[in-house]
């Protein structure tokens, strides 16, 4: 047997030792997804505040529906992701009820402690390619976070956003179409 | 895509190159593991449920309570009323 194999049936045992309450295999799930929702958040909202506010409260969603988590196979992620983006909608409602600052107009903010080996030209780039992405639709971003911050892969992509792997192929290509046109846009 | 005559190659690259995994603050990281697998700890979510449920109780008990009140004087002062 393979490490991975190994490494996929220890996760599954714990997993399924967390949703029977066992306090100490769910934080090695928090442990093995923090990082991922907590990027995925950052990218959706622009701002550490609100990445760190909502990326703790679903793991409080997490941990208090455990129990009723249905394991099929999925990876895990896939199920925190989708808390994770529910939670993110309802935060854009909420601000555009606020009327607030537009979230596109809102800065997003890099800091050199959450970025390994930054630099001020590195970091000028992240701000300026954040910008045309978050003038996309919310499923095109989150489409793009999930393949190049998570690295996923299509399958994967597909289970998290509830969608077939040729509907994620076909976004994917519309996406970077859009991407490339707004880019092009702003060049000329 | 090569009859649109885009290369995505390009801009994929571009995009692995700009897209990274930022990192979450450790002591962040560390401080809501703490307030999540601390023994004793009752997350945000349910405490709120908590207490959205004592107070429809606590004003459930008022109102009956105020009801109650208001009935009695006015059943009370009715025969006064009568000459």
């Amino acid at each position: 047997m393979s490490n991975n194999e190994n490494q996929e049936i220890s996760m599954d045992d714990v997993l399924n030792k967390a949703i029977k309450g066992d306090l100490e295999a769910f934080s090695v799930l928090y442990r093995e997804n923090v990082q991922r929702i907590y990027a995925y958040i950052y990218y959706r909202t622009g701002n550490k505040h609100d990445a760190e506010d909502l990326t703790a409260r679903v793991f409080q969603r997490a941990l208090s529906h455990i129990q009723k988590y249905e394991n099929k196979g999925v990876p895990f992620s896939a199920w925190l992701y989708r808390i994770a983006h529910n939670l993110i909608a309802n935060w854009h409602r909420d601000r555009s009820r606020k009327k607030e600052v537009s979230i596109d107009e809102t800065p997003m903010e890099i800091s050199s402690a959450e970025i390994p080996e930054s630099s001020v030209i590195r970091d000028q780039e992240i701000v300026e390619l954040m910008g045309y992405v978050r003038t996309l639709p919310a499923d095109r971003q989150t489409l793009l976070i999930l393949k190049f911050v998570d690295d996923l892969t299509n399958i994967e992509i597909a289970s998290i956003m509830g969608k077939s792997e040729g509907a994620i192929k076909s976004l994917y290509h519309r996406t970077l179409l859009q991407l490339r046109d707004r880019m092009n846009e702003d060049k000329k | 895509m090569k009859a649109e005559g885009f290369n995505s190659g390009q801009l994929e690259n571009e995009l692995k190159k700009r897209f990274i995994r930022v990192q979450p603050d450790e002591n962040f990281v560390r401080r809501l593991s703490q307030r999540l697998f601390e023994k004793g700890s009752i997350s945000l979510e349910s405490s709120s449920k908590l207490l959205y449920i004592l107070f429809l109780i606590i004003f459930g008990f008022l109102s009956g309570y105020l009801i109650v009140w208001v009935l009695k004087k006015v059943f009370r002062t009715k025969p006064k009323d009568i000459p």
